[in-house]
C-alpha cells in the first residue's frame, strides 16, 4: 500500500524497525479509515439496509455467538458473516487482513496455555508431565472462534455504515445519550491521536542521530506513550467542547432520516431462526 | 454602556490551581470588531471559552446578550439552543472542530443540532460551500484537507448559523501567507460588513491582523486586562506593546 515508504526503515537493524513498524501501522490505520468512508457510502447488501435494522441484527448475531455452546453453530455464524461481508464488498481477504490475523494473535496468548492448563483427558502428551487435553482443545477453539466471529460481525457493521449513522441508530434503539456521546468522541479523536502519534515519532526520530539500539527504541516508545495519554485526554475534552459550541447536547441529528423498508424486515426475519437455533441448542 | 454583547465583572478562572484569568472586568460593545491581543499564555483562549459558555468563572459574573451566562442557565435546552444559535465559536485547532465524515456533513452539523428544517439546511450548505470555494471538496473527509482548507471549513461551519456574535481563537495561527490573507479578507469584508449589529471578537498576537480587522483592542497580560481602546491608539503605544511582549524587546518601528 506504499505506507512503509513514508518512514525511513533500516532493513537489517531490527530495533529501529520497531519505530518504523509503529509509524507504518498508524499510516495503515488512517488509510483504512479513508477506505471505510468510501466503503460505507458504496453499494452493497449491508450498505442498503436501515442502520437500525443493521445494528439490531448484527448485535443479535453477536449475542447469539457469545451465548451458543456449539462449535459447529459458531463456525456457521462466522460463515454467515463472511457471506454478508462478501455481498457488501468486504471480502474474506480484507477480513483476514483486518481482523482474523490480529484477533488470532491476541486470543492466541490466552488460548494456547488453555490447551494444557484445562484439566481433562490427554490427547497429546508433552514433556514435563503436561498434555494437551480434549477439554483444553475445546475451550481454546471456543475462545478463538468466538472472538473471531464477534470481531468480524462488529467490523462488518462499522465498515458498512457511516459512523454518525451508527451513533444515531444506537440512540434510536434506546442506548442512553451519555453512552453514545462517549463513543462518538472516542471514534473521532482516535484519528487525531493517531496523527499526533505519527508526528511525535517522526519529531523524535528526526532529533536522533544514528541508529537506535534496543534500549533507546523502548525508551522512545515509553516516552511517547506517556505523552499520548495526556494528549488523548486533552483532545477528548476539546472535541467534546467544540461539539457543544455548535449546539450538540448528546443527541445526534442527521440530514437523512432512516427508512425501514421491506428488505430491512426481510433481513431481520431471516436472522430470527439463526439466532433462535444458536441460543436454543 | 447599555448595548454590550458581553459584560464581565471580576471574572477569575484557573486550571487546577494555575491562574489563567484574574479579576477581569470588561464590557464588550455590540457591533464592533474586537481584538483580544496578548502574548502566548496571556489568557486569550480561556477568555473566549468563558464567553462561549464552555467553561464557567470560578469567581465573578458574566452577562451575555443581556442575560446571565452560567452552567445553570445553559442547562435549560431552550436557552442553550438560543445561545448557541446567536454565538458562534471557531476553535484555534480545526482538527478538534472537524469530526464529520464529509465537508458537507460538517457544514450541516450545527444547523441540524439546532433543529433547522432539512430543506433549509441543504440550501444553506450549498450556498455556503459556494461562498467559501469548498464546492469541489464537499464529499471529502475534512480531516484529510490542508491547513488552510480546514480553517475555511471550520469558519464556514460556524458562519452557516449566521451568528450575531462570532468568537475566533487565533484565526490565522499556523496558516501560510496566502491562507492568512484569505481568512483575513473574509473577516474584513464578509462577516458583519453588511449588518451593523454583528460583533466579531478574535484573539491574536499578530499586530498586522489587528490593524486589518479590529476597530477595538483589549490587551491581555498574564490573565489581566492591561489596556483597552481604539485600534490606532493601542497600536501606537509601542512601550505597552513591548512590555506585553507583543513587539520585540529592541526598538523596531511598530507595524500598522
Ligand atoms: N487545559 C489547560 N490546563 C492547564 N493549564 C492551562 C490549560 N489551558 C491553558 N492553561 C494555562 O492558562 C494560561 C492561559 O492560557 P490560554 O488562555 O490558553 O492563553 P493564550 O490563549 O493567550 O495563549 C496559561 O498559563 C496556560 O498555560
Ligand atoms: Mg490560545
Amino acid at each position: 500500500m506504499g505506507e512503509q515508504s513514508f518512514v525511513h526503515s533500516h532493513p537489517g537493524h531490527g530495533e529501529t524497525d520497531l519505530v518504523a513498524r509503529i509509524s507504518g501501522g498508524i499510516k495503515g490505520l488512517m488509510h483504512h479509515a479513508d477506505d471505510a468512508v468510501a466503503l460505507a457510502q458504496g453499494p452493497g447488501l449491508l450498505q442498503g439496509l436501515d442502520p437500525r435494522a443493521k445494528v439490531a441484527g448484527i448485535f443479535a448475531l453477536i449475542l447469539a455467538a457469545v451465548w451458543t455452546q456449539s462449535l459447529v453453530a459458531l463456525a456457521l455464524v462466522l460463515a454467515l458473516a463472511v457471506v454478508l461481508g462478501t455481498a457488501s464488498g468486504i471480502g474474506p481477504r480484507r477480513l483476514a487482513r483486518q481482523v482474523w490475523g490480529v484477533v488470532a494473535a491476541f486470543t492466541g496468548v490466552i488460548a494456547l496455555p488453555a490447551l494444557v492448563l484445562v484439566p481433562g483427558e490427554a490427547l497429546l502428551p508433552l514433556p514435563f508431565g503436561l498434555a494437551i487435553t480434549e477439554q483444553g482443545l475445546r475451550s481454546a477453539a471456543f475462545l478463538t472462534l468466538r472472538a473471531e466471529t464477534t470481531a468480524t460481525l462488529a467490523l462488518l457493521l462499522v465498515l458498512s455504515t457511516p459512523w454518525p449513522q451508527v451513533l444515531k441508530a444506537l440512540r434510536s434503539l434506546g442506548v442512553p445519550r451519555a453512552g453514545v456521546m462517549i463513543l462518538g468522541m472516542t471514534h473521532r479523536y482516535i484519528f487525531v491521536l493517531a496523527e499526533t502519534t505519527l508526528d511525535l515519532f517522526e519529531a523524535r526520530r528526526s532529533r536522533m542521530v544514528g541508529r537506535l539500539d534496543a534500549r533507546a527504541a523502548r525508551a522512545l516508545a515509553m516516552g511517547i506513550a506517556g505523552t499520548l495519554f495526556e494528549r488523548s485526554l486533552y483532545l477528548a475534552t476539546e472535541v467534546h467542547l467544540s461539539m457543544i459550541a455548535r449546539g450538540y447536547r448528546g443527541e445526534v441529528h442527521l440530514l437523512d432520516d432512516f427508512r425501514f423498508r421491506a428488505r430491512d424486515a426481510a433481513f431481520l426475519l431471516a436472522l430470527v431462526p439463526v439466532c433462535l437455533a444458536l441460543v436454543l441448542r | 454602556m447599555n448595548d454590550c454583547v458581553f459584560r464581565l465583572s471580576e471574572v477569575s478562572f484557573s486550571y487546577k490551581g494555575v491562574a489563567a484569568l484574574s479579576g477581569v472586568t470588561l464590557d464588550l460593545p455590540r457591533g464592533r470588531r474586537i481584538a483580544l491581543l496578548g502574548a502566548n499564555g496571556s489568557g486569550k483562549s480561556t477568555l473566549l471559552r468563558l464567553l462561549d459558555g464552555l467553561h464557567f468563572p470560578e469567581a465573578g459574573r458574566i452577562e451575555a446578550l443581556g442575560a446571565p451566562l452560567s452552567a445553570a442557565a445553559l442547562a435549560d435546552e431552550a436557552t442553550a439552543i438560543a445561545f448557541r444559535r446567536r454565538v458562534g465559536f471557531v476553535f484555534q485547532n480545526p482538527d478538534v472542530q472537524l469530526f464529520c465524515p464529509s465537508v458537507f456533513d460538517e457544514l450541516a452539523f450545527g444547523p441540524l443540532q439546532l433543529h433547522w428544517p432539512r430543506e433549509r439546511i441543504r440550501g444553506a450548505v450549498t450556498r455556503m460551500l459556494d461562498a467559501f470555494g469548498l464546492t469541489a471538496l464537499a464529499n471529502r473527509p475534512p480531516h484529510r484537507l490542508s491547513g488552510g482548507e480546514k480553517k475555511r471549513v471550520a469558519l464556514a461551519s460556524v458562519l452557516i448559523l449566521d451568528p450575531e456574535v462570532l468568537l475566533l481563537d487565533e484565526p490565522t495561527a499556523a496558516l501560510d501567507p496566502q491562507a492568512t490573507d484569505d481568512i483575513v479578507t473574509r473577516l474584513e469584508t464578509g462577516f458583519g460588513a453588511q449588518a451593523a449589529d454583528r460583533t466579531l471578537i478574535f484573539s491574536t498576537h499578530d499586530l498586522d491582523v489587528v490593524a486589518r480587522i479590529a476597530d477595538h483592542v483589549v490587551v491581555l497580560e498574564a490573565g489581566r486586562v492591561v489596556a483597552e481602546g481604539p485600534t490606532a491608539s493601542v497600536l501606537a503605544d509601542t512601550a505597552l506593546l513591548r512590555r506585553t511582549r507583543l513587539l520585540p524587546a529592541q526598538a523596531i518601528p511598530a507595524v500598522g
